[in-house]
């Protein structure tokens, strides 16, 4: 059977390039240009786009009044009991914990040093050219699904691509927003990829940690990857149910944002002198806090994704703290496309907003989301983008020097082939 | 060059708050305005700044129809609009008012800047000055200051001495041919360390004024309630202390605008308020975000009972969103050392203390080489322009 491929589904070509260049250039101009306007504008069709900086916070910080509205995608992707897709219930905050008390802070180092492994043995077989998405990302993503996470993703090609493209069709449709019925079938078609993955890791870890054998599936053998650790009794009455929904929230959650935050940070630092310098500076002074606000910098510039969306569950005044007359009504069930990324350029808390400027001083850095909903990844996807781009800077990963490979292939908002040379580094020296 | 004595290496001083808010009638508060926004970009004040002895003030009308207005609040009524004068100073209060009095300019100054206040009875003689600042003014609830026991003139001369110490580490001097060199340069350095002018900084400064209205169904209840919450709790460590922006902080509940004295037919504040001020580095909201992420049970139990205050939310936006609207405009902001930031100043502080220290332990000069073990240790520790 073919499997599913997100690259088949959105070839090449003019749909690709216009789609590409709305979503992806038009769009986030467009919105910073009505975010110096206005903050909130409430558009046609119940729609409502909140651009400004503290706007897009107070929409965040209230899950009560501005809900998620993602139910019907969740019944197109079999899927309960995702957090993003839930409201502020009991429920969810049951579901919170037990995800973060399974991924937790202790296992950094870990994450770290399957990416650190991975990532070096990678660059150290390769020939001083290579695909930062194909080659280098998506391995070091799947290798920490493998071994940390404790899923088996499958050894086939075709099945391992399909895999990977289902879970960043997932979130695509996801965030595509309001549910369209011409994208759920395809929806359907990727997530069937993902499922049995799941489903057949749980089965093996029950099954192993039944016999009590207990398997490690990292590097070192005394780590227990996070399955097992769930299988043996680790959380705090958390069903099998909300475990694969987790396993799915954890997998659907990475794998598309780290491949999509890879890219663009390297097209930054592609672009930009003075990013690369800044990097550069960070690698060379082993300071992984000065490199990691370089790359969230990058990021920052180069967001991931131009909305995020919530509903109004009722009539809604934002600005609450001011007098009533500064305060912007939303009407009930509006759907607000909520611009993180244009709240990261607002000139009212920004400073210089379009300067790359990673020690800036002012506003609060929202790349992960805010308040409510805030990444429950943020940590594990900083230590996989510290340790990813210490090695790809310190091999001095730059454009290739064969222009014809220097276009980025974009697969619908997603990086999807970006090449770079770098200097090979020694197997002996890079571990 | 002799022993530095022990009082300049510490001055025992601690600073002391004052606000001071006087009735401005009506018809003179335009021109008052006028007046203060004419020398903020004009005088820029280097005369006080000359003198050393005011570190940060700040001259301020609050005209009472600006006052924000949230739904269920008492509407303001026309009446006399606020004249707002803080500042903080080092040593006893009469001290600190003679000399407004005494100098030349400062007192042509003042006659001008409360010459718009109600039955104002100008800077002499100086009993009914002091008897009306005395009068107008407010006790502070609460009082922050980075660096407390530092006097104006002990932060000028550590902001020189460090800036003298800078150009001379630079030249390093350790490295010169023999101990009789180095020697010589070193005293000519302490010679004329503290002549070098203090530097400007390139750190943006803010100023937040704020008044926020206390709720109104039984005011003078949240008004005590907070006094008392204020006071009652020590005022060490001070929830300031952990926003490293911030110099200097105050906050005050003002019952009522007191009328000048002989005044019978004042009009009332509808509200009693809660005045908040504060001289810091960098934007004003990033200093809302971090007090409040920091400490969200002060912010609660402050602001918690005023006008318009978000009830039951969690996330900085909101105590930001409502202090900004409480927010009046600065007129006449003063800082002795503009652009220089509290990090500056506390190790300017620090740096002029060691050195002193050591330059008495040492007597006559260093060697080379111990010099260069402190001059090292300077960098180490994080001096700025090390
Ligand atoms: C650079 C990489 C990443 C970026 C830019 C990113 C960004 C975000 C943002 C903006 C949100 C909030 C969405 C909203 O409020 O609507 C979010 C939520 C979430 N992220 Fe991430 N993320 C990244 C990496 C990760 C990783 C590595 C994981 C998992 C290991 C992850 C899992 C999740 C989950 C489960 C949520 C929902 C949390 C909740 O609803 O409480 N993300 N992420």
């Amino acid at each position: 059977m073919a499997g599913y491929s997100l690259g088949e589904q959105n070839p090449p070509g003019l749909k690709q390039d216009l789609v590409f260049l709305a979503l992806n250039t038009l769009m986030p101009k467009a919105f910073r240009l009505v975010g110096r306007v206005t903050p909130i504008l409430n558009g046609p069709k119940s729609f409502t786009l909140v651009t400004g900086y503290d706007e897009v916070q107070e929409v965040f910080s209230r899950p009560k009044d501005f809900e998620v509205p993602f139910e019907k995608h969740m019944e197109v992707l079999r899927w309960d009991n995702f957090l993003l897709a839930m409201q502020d219930t009991p429920r969810y905050h049951h579901i919170h914990s037990n995800t973060m008390r399974l991924w937790h802070s202790g296992d950094i180092e870990w994450i770290a040093s399957i990416t650190r492994h991975t990532v070096n043995e990678i660059l150290a077989a390769g020939t001083g050219t290579i695909d930062v998405i194909q080659d280098v990302a998506k391995p070091v993503l799947l290798a920490i699904v493998e071994q940390y996470y404790g899923v088996p993703v499958p050894k086939d090609s075709i099945k391992r691509q399909s895999f990977f493209d289902g879970n960043l069709a997932a979130s695509g449709f996801v965030f595509t927003g309001p549910l369209r019925e011409s994208l759920a079938n395809d929806a359907r078609a990727a997530v069937s990829a993902v499922w049995p993955v799941i489903d057949d890791a749980m089965d093996a870890a029950r099954a192993r940690n039944a016999d009590s054998s207990g398997t490690n599936s990292g590097p070192s053998d005394h780590r227990v990857s996070v399955i097992d650790r769930y299988f043996q009794g680790d959380t705090d009455q958390f069903t099998e149910d909300e475990m694969r929904s987790s396993l799915l929230a954890m997998i659907g959650g990475y794998l598309p944002t780290d491949t999509n935050a890879t890219g663009r940070v390297m097209q930054v630092l592609m672009k930009r002198p003075e990013a690369m310098r800044y990097v550069t500076e960070a690698v060379r002074n082993g300071d992984d806090d000065q490199l990691l606000r370089g790359v969230l910098e990058a990021l920052r510039l180069n967001y991931i994704i131009p909305m995020l969306w919530r509903r109004a569950a009722g009539t809604q005044l934002v600005g609450d703290g001011k007098p009533s007359d500064d305060r912007y009504e939303v009407g009930g069930n509006r759907i607000l496309a909520v611009s993180l990324q244009a709240a990261m350029f607002d000139r009212r808390r920004v400073e210089n907003p379009k300067a790359y400027d990673p020690d800036r001083r002012t506003g609060t850095p929202m790349v992960y989301g805010h308040q409510f909903h805030y990444c429950v990844g943020a940590a594990i996807s900083n230590a996989i983008l510290i340790e990813m781009f210490r090695a790809l800077v310190s091999s001095r990963a730059r454009q290739p020097a064969d222009k014809s490979l220097r276009k980025i292939r974009w697969v619908g908002m997603y990086p999807w082939n970006m090449c770079i040379d770098y200097d090979v580094p020694n197997p002996r020296e890079s571990y | 060059m002799g022993e530095p004595s022990s009082s300049s290496l510490s001055s025992p001083v601690r600073s002391v708050p004052l606000t001071v808010i006087t009735p401005m009638p009506r018809w003179k508060s335009r021109p008052g305005w006028a007046f203060l926004t004419y020398m903020r970009y004009r005088s820029k004040l280097h005369e006080v700044r000359q003198l050393r002895f005011i570190h940060f003030a700040r001259w301020q009308r609050v005209s009472r129809r600006s006052l924000t207005n949230f739904a269920n609040q008492p509407a303001e009524a026309d009446g006399d609009d606020l004249f707002v004068f803080s500042t903080n100073f080092n040593g006893p209060w009469d001290q600190y008012i003679d000399t407004f009095s005494r100098v030349d300019n400062i007192r042509k100054g003042i006659r001008w800047l409360w010459g718009f206040s109600d039955k104002f009875p100008g800077p002499t003689p100086i009993r009914n000055f002091k008897s009306y600042i005395h009068h107008h003014t407010y006790a502070e609830q609460h009082y922050f200051d980075a660096y407390p026991d530092a006097t104006v003139r002990d932060i000028a001369q550590a902001l020189s001495v460090t800036e003298g110490l800078r150009q001379f580490v630079a030249t390093r001097p350790e490295t010169r041919s023999t101990d009789e060199a180095f020697a010589r340069n070193y005293v000519e350095f302490l010679d004329t360390m503290a002549d070098t002018d203090v530097p400007t900084g390139t750190t943006s400064q803010s100023f937040l004024t704020a008044l926020s209205p206390i709720e109104s169904a039984d005011s003078s209840a949240a008004s005590q309630q907070i006094r008392q919450y204020l006071e009652g709790r020590s005022p060490e460590p001070s929830p300031f202390a952990d926003c490293p922006m911030v110099h200097m902080a105050r906050i005050v509940v003002v019952d009522d605008l007191k009328p000048a004295l002989g005044n019978r037919n004042a009009t009332s504040l509808a509200s009693r308020y809660l005045l908040f001020v504060v001289e810091l580095d960098g934007s004003i909201g990033d200093f809302l975000d971090r007090l409040s992420d920091s400490h969200p049970e002060f912010v609660q139990a402050v602001w918690g009972s005023c006008h318009g205050f978000p009830v039951d939310r969690t996330g900085p936006v909101f105590f930001r969103q409502y202090i900004e609207s409480c927010t009046a405009k600065p007129n006449l902001p003063f800082a002795a050392f503009p652009g220089v930031s509290v990090d500056q100043i506390r190790c300017a502080l620090d740096t002029r203390h060691r050195l002193l220290k050591q330059v008495s332990q040492w007597g006559t000069a260093p060697t080379r080489a111990q010099w260069k073990h402190f001059a090292e240790h300077l960098g180490e520790r994080g001096h700025h322009g090390y």
